[in-house]
């Protein structure tokens, strides 16, 4: 059986506030586990835990009960941290440095060996995009641009685990889009990508697996095909659907002891409609000059 | 353990070139030479040849002001921005034990400290070298036109070497006052409260002296016991002083022994700041 | 009484504990090499050196707290009392010399210049801002400021023990501001004990001991210190040195053969307005 990318067992994180100590359960036996080569949601509304647990994934936070493990190794362990690639929310980095040394940088302190990284720092920067825009100040980057260098000093020393924090968070729609295209292409690569998003679409989008927080607590875990699935209902996608046609199938389904409970327009999702329109606009604008 | 010092290496790097891209640095540095530069204006005054010892007061003292306040203010920024910005976030996130992160980040701020230290020190010397010329043609002149009974004294030239062997324990001060600081940020909440507190220790470790020296004269058991007890805890900043007797020939000449014990307390309390600082940091939640 | 080990204090006093034990150990550890180079800075700084604890612990943590960058105050001081001082402000000029020489005691300007402001100048502003003043009560105003002038000096030589130019100082001030011949002899004497480069405070320490009547002891004096005069070195005056015993001798009266019989310099001849001893009447001598 292939060792889970990460494995909490029976988490538990208080903090003490102030000085009377007051404790703050931010999460309460928590366990889940993320399987190697899979992508994972990690959902919550604010104050949820999320943090909290990503931290301890990422050796920052010590457990106040239970234990992590990522490939089976300690998540505090620096050994733990070489297999670990994380994009943290809203990055910021050091704006004097061009795209190219940022990522050069995060990877001899990741140890790339010298006469690798030049290569390395090139792949993944062309991985993200950003070839075009590597040699210039990272105070010049728009935030798309931030998440992709961000992605990039995340991936640059070939990490079996990825752990995005919010990366689609102030990015426009075509950005996100990138990202999501990247998601999955770091899961075609053999990664593990753990995703934490407030973008419910995207995560249903490219997430294999996902767990949901409330309040410390797990509310929910598994695939995504499996949480989202209505047991006892399926959908129906019909074309030129005519009134008279529309009292046949009820008889039919209540021959068959089912019933029709309602019809909806068929609707594309605005944000793949807004990437059609813009597509389009920009292959009109191509083609015009 | 050489990836660790590669990624130390690394870490001070970034670390010294985000320091000397701040204004508040720049600043300092143009305090600084404005006040050494300022000095030229003693010819106005008949100092006679203590205008050397005027100059070199003010160069050296400006050197002691403005670099306790960059020890001090540096670490703390340095420190607080990467947490504050959450790149610290990032680097610990990485195989960087926590112990090459923060040696990383006092290795950088050392070396601003030398470059500052360095580029002072060097104007300076330049400076009173030039005026010592002009004072010493000055003089030789009036003894030859019987005016003065003697030449320019040597007890009022400077001594170069002197100079640089100053600056070097001016730095070595530095340094452990920014291993202080480190400490106070590792437990520390804000920028704020960490500058303040070090400042305080700052003065602390300038006044260490009168305990060290005075305890067994204090009546009081108690307060005899307190001053022992502070005249260990803190370090004697006001030994570094010893470099200034080298300025200038000192009556009573400074053995080579008492430079050496200097530079090996400096260097020691380095370590042990810096080790507590690592200590309190490994437990620190980020 | 349980003790909850999770608390703040707990986690937090120890830690403190933890630091304090460290660097009081370090503090043990390292006291060998901080007496080594303690002991040699302090005895280059009098300051530093405390007498009592009481009296002077105000001004041992003054320069404390102030560091290394208390020359540069010390500086700064003197430059502002320099401007109050071209300006006839007393307070101000009194002031910034006391905070000067606190500050920084071992320059001596500050001791010397110091001095004179308050010797010399100080009685000077007090005639011009009352020219009405009395021979009588000018006197006593210069007989006041002389002695806060050798106060000055005196508390000077404290950090700054056997000072040529404080010596001097106070020999000039005895001589010109009190007339007093025998202060000022004995200033001399401690001035010229202190250097072998000038030698003008011996030849008037010689003068006048021997005018107020001390005449062997300064023959003497003169004889033993003769011996020590370089000859090419103008300000020893040696041709005058040698003058001054040929009239000694004969104002004295010593028999021929215990005069010195030193050999003559090259080149001196006397001085038309020659006065080395004043008082004594030269004649044929």
């Amino acid at each position: 059986m292939a060792v889970p990318a990460i494995k909490i067992t029976n988490l538990t994180k208080d903090f003490r506030l102030g000085l009377r100590g007051v404790k703050l359960r931010a999460v309460d036996n928590l366990s889940f586990e993320v399987a190697d080569n899979h992508v994972f949601g990690l959902l919550g509304p604010n104050g949820s835990g999320k943090s909290t647990t990503m931290k301890v994934i990422l050796g920052l936070l010590e457990p106040t009960i239970g234990q992590c493990e990522i490939f089976g190794l300690r998540s505090d362990s620096v050994e733990a941290r070489r297999l670990v690639g994380y994009l943290p929310e809203s990055p910021y980095f050091y704006r004097f440095l061009t795209g190219r040394e940022l990522v050069d940088y995060y990877a001899s302190i990741c140890n790339v060996p010298r006469n690798e990284r030049a290569k390395r720092v090139a792949d993944v920067i062309e991985l993200v995009g950003l070839t075009a825009a590597a040699d210039r100040r990272v105070g010049t980057y728009s935030k798309g641009m931030l998440q992709r260098i961000g992605l990039a000093q995340a991936v640059v020393h070939d990490p079996r685990l990825v752990i995005l924090d919010e990366p689609t968070a102030g990015v426009d729609p075509i950005g996100s889009e990138a990202i999501s295209e990247l998601i999955i292409e770091l899961k075609r690569r053999g990664k593990t990508v753990l995703l934490c998003s407030h973008l419910l679409a995207q995560v249903e989008g490219v997430c294999d697996d996902l767990a949901i927080l409330n309040q410390g607590h797990l509310v929910a875990a598994g695939s995504v095909g499996e949480l989202l699935r209505r047991d006892g209902q399926s959908n129906l996608v019909v074309e030129n659907f005519p009134a008279a046609a529309k009292v046949e199938i009820e008889a039919v389904l209540a021959r068959h002891g089912a019933k029709l409970r309602h019809i909806d327009e068929a609707r594309v999702a605005l944000d793949r409609l807004f990437l059609e329109k813009i597509g389009a606009a920009d292959t009109h604008s191509k083609e015009t000059q | 353990m050489i990836s660790s010092l590669r990624q130390i290496s690394q870490i001070a790097r970034l670390t010294f070139l985000e320091a000397v891209r701040q204004r508040f640095f720049n600043f300092l540095v143009l305090l600084g030479l404005a006040l050494i530069g300022s000095a030229s204006f003693f010819r106005r005054f008949d100092f006679g040849p203590q205008e050397l010892r005027f100059i070199a007061d003010f160069g050296l003292g400006g050197i002691v002001f403005f670099g306790s306040i960059l020890a001090i203010v540096a670490t703390a920024q340095l420190f607080f921005g990467e947490i504050e910005n959450r790149t610290a976030l990032t680097m610990l996130a990485k195989p960087v034990r926590r112990w090459a992160f923060l040696a990383g980040k006092l290795l950088g701020i050392v070396l601003l400290m030398l470059v500052f230290v360095g580029l002072l020190t060097t104007l300076l010397g330049a400076f009173l070298w030039w005026r010592e010329q002009q004072l010493i043609d000055f003089y030789h002149q009036l003894f030859l036109a019987h005016q003065m009974p003697t030449d320019f004294p040597d007890t009022q030239r400077v001594q170069i070497g002197g100079l640089i062997m100053n600056a070097l324990l001016q730095w070595l001060k530095f340094d452990v006052l920014a291993a202080i600081t480190l400490l106070v940020a590792s437990f520390s909440n804000t920028n704020l409260y960490t500058v303040v507190v070090s400042f305080f220790i700052y003065l602390i470790c300038q006044l260490q002296y009168i305990a060290h020296d005075n305890w067994d004269k204090i009546a009081s058991p108690f307060l005899r016991g307190l001053s022992w007890f502070l005249g260990k805890l803190f370090p004697n900043f006001q030994l570094f002083a010893v470099g200034e007797l080298l300025v200038f020939p000192a009556k009573i000449p400074v053995p080579h022994s008492a430079i050496a014990a200097a530079i090996g307390y400096g260097l020691l309390y380095i370590a042990v700041f810096t080790t507590l600082a690592v200590g309190s940091f490994r437990s620190r939640e980020i | 009484m349980t003790i909850d080990r999770s608390s703040w204090w707990w986690r937090q006093g120890r830690a403190a504990l933890g630091i304090f034990a460290t660097l009081l150990l370090a503090g043990i550890i390292l006291e060998p090499l901080q007496s080594q180079a303690w002991d040699v800075t302090r005895a280059n700084q009098p300051i530093l050196k405390l007498k009592s604890l009481g009296d002077n612990l105000g001004q041992g943590t003054l320069l404390g707290v102030f560091g290394g960058f208390r020359n540069i105050l010390a500086d700064f001081a003197w430059l502002r009392g320099y401007s109050a001082w071209e300006v006839r402000d007393l307070p101000t000029t009194e002031a910034m010399l006391n905070l000067a020489t606190t500050l920084d005691p071992r320059v001596i300007m500050f001791w010397t210049d110091g001095a004179r402001e308050i010797a010399y100048d100080i009685p000077a502003w007090s005639r011009h801002e009352n020219p009405q003043i009395s021979d009588e009560e000018m006197q006593k105003v210069n007989v006041e400021q002389a002695h806060r002038g050798l106060e000055f000096l005196d508390r000077g030589l404290e950090f700054l023990p056997n000072n040529y130019s404080l010596l001097l100082n106070k020999a000039e001030i005895y001589d010109n501001r009190l007339k007093d011949k025998a202060g000022a002899a004995e200033e001399y004497r401690l001035a010229a004990e202190t250097t072998t480069s000038f030698y003008f405070p011996m030849r008037m320490y010689i003068r006048y001991i021997y005018v107020l009547g001390h005449k062997q002891e300064a023959y003497d004096y003169l004889r033993k210190k003769y011996l020590t005069l370089p000859d090419n070195v103008p300000d020893a005056q040696k041709g005058v040195m040698w003058d001054m015993i040929q009239i000694m001798e004969q104002d004295m009266k010593i028999p021929e053969p215990n005069r010195a019989h030193f050999p003559k310099p090259a080149n001196y001849s006397r001085d038309p307005d020659f006065d080395a001893l004043p008082g004594v009447d030269l004649g044929n001598i």
